[in-house]
């Protein structure tokens, strides 16, 4: 729902505090961790490889033609081996909707990343959303189930909110000293999740149906939830600019909004009421467009309006529940 | 031995006259060559852009192409794209000419000079289609935030 945690941020942060770096570390471990597991899940079952089994044992060559034919268009079995990197280095105006954090800085603007694209039978990671919060934070790593002409199922994991802790918010991203001071850290969101995509002639519809794992609350006790991230996104070619129009829709479960807007007992001050939040939604209009400048950059720009529930504001420390975002750069691709 | 002679003879003519209609099927190449080579030297054909960068293998790259051939002598000439039949354009007793295209190809594409008289093609440049992103089997979304 909320990404706290900017890229300007964290590098400040990773001068004084270990804070974010440890969460990167954290997360990426967990991320190498879910990695291996979906790779042993499906090296040693039978799901992904069923069709490339039977074309291996085929008895009569005719089989074996007719099992390529049908196979055709899965990936799953014809994937090679590809990699792309991509340097994103952008511009972002990114508002939050908690109280008082504003960019005041040139340098909290500057928001670099890297875009990885990377396959090998079935298996990906790649970085689509474009999201420029820490380098590698908007990387997806997944697997292709089932793939079809027109649709399409994925086992990914992911970082589906960043955390945040009062100190950092406080120090490098101007918040309201007296709301924020003493909030206990709040820790990114992985998730694991199966997607479901939909392709159409020139658009694309996606849908993950994650549980999200957030961190410990205040007793210790481990915070995790669903989350349901829709997104539609239509490719509109004009010349040689590539825009997207894309609108999306997610729900998060209560234990994650309460676990990062809500204020425990233990939380409360006289300036910051105690806050059990609920469920809500985030809908999401978009406009994303890239232009090529010559065979390695690119040109990229785009907007994001967020709405998020209403409920949102009767959080103490928020006090936005729709935000504009609008990233400005260049790409280069290796 | 005269026969042998003769033989070595009748040997060494067949050698000369494979070498000779060698060497003279070789000058005959060159001399072609240079009749082309001679040709382009006197026509300087040329592109601008001579790449057009799309993002994504196969999508159709557009740019405005200028094309221009200068030649030393007066010559009239007709530009084609290659694999069209419908000419870009003619002219006659010209020297010097600038043209403005608007490319549209998801592949690399060569314009022809061609003479008016006799259709040959006597001078030839290209525009290169080039991508970013190459197609792959996985279908990908894009998201900002």
């Amino acid at each position: 729902m909320v990404t706290f945690c900017k890229f300007t941020l964290c590098v400040a942060m990773v001068f004084k505090k270990n804070n974010i770096r440890r969460k990167q570390e954290l997360s990426l471990s967990w991320l190498l961790s879910i990695s291996l597991l979906l790779f042993c899940l499906v090296t040693f079952s039978p799901l992904g490889y069923a069709k490339e089994s039977t074309i291996e044992q085929g008895t009569s060559q005719q089989e074996s033609s007719l099992d390529e034919d049908q196979s055709a268009n899965k990936p799953i079995i014809k994937d090679a081996f590809e990699w792309q990197f991509i340097l994103d280095l952008s511009m972002v105006y990114d508002p939050e909707i908690i109280a008082g954090i504003e960019q005041s800085e040139l340098l909290h603007y500057f928001m670099p990343g890297i875009l990885v694209d990377i396959s090998y039978k079935g298996f990906f990671l790649q970085t689509n959303q474009r999201r420029s919060i820490a380098l590698l934070g908007g990387t997806e790593f997944g697997y292709q189930l089932f793939v079809e002409d027109k649709w399409q199922l994925d086992l990914i994991a992911k970082a589906y909110l960043q955390g945040f802790d009062s100190k950092s918010l406080i120090d490098y991203g101007g918040g309201d000293e007296e709301l924020l001071a003493g909030l206990r850290e709040r820790e990114g969101t992985g998730g694991i999740a199966l997607r479901y995509s939909h392709f159409f002639k020139e658009s694309l519809f996606s849908i993950d149906f994650a549980y999200g794992s957030a961190g410990d609350d205040v007793n210790g006790e481990h915070v995790g939830g669903i989350i349901v991230d829709s997104f539609y996104s239509y490719l509109l070619p004009y010349r040689n600019w590539d825009i997207y129009l894309g609108g999306g829709l997610t729900f998060f479960s209560q234990d994650i909004v309460n676990y990062y807007i809500g204020v425990s007992p233990e939380e409360a001050t006289d300036n910051r009421a105690e806050h059990t939040a609920k469920g809500g939604f985030r809908g999401q209009l978009e406009v994303y467009a890239q232009y090529p400048l010559s065979a390695s950059w690119s040109f990229n720009a785009g907007i994001t309006h967020s709405i998020f529930s209403n409920d949102v504001k009767e959080s103490p420390i928020v006090d936005e529940s729709q935000i504009t975002q609008v990233m400005l750069g260049v790409l280069y691709v290796f | 031995m005269y026969s042998n002679i003769g033989k070595g003879f009748a040997i060494v003519d067949a050698q000369v006259l494979l070498l000779i209609f060698f060497s003279l099927s070789f000058l005959n190449i060159v001399q072609a060559e240079e009749v082309n080579t001679l040709k382009s030297e006197q026509v300087d054909f040329t592109a601008l852009p001579e790449q057009c960068v799309t993002l994504r293998q196969g999508r159709a790259c557009f740019a405005t192409v200028e094309l221009q051939w200068h030649s030393d002598a007066k010559q009239s000439f007709c530009l084609y794209q290659e694999g069209k039949k419908k000419q870009l354009g003619c002219w006659q007793n010209n020297d010097n000419v600038q043209i403005k295209v608007e490319f549209e190809s998801n592949k690399s594409v060569k314009y022809q000079l061609r003479a008016l008289s006799d259709n040959k093609v006597i001078a030839e440049t290209k525009v290169e289609v080039s991508w970013q992103h190459k197609s792959t089997s996985r279908k990908r979304r894009w998201r900002l935030f």
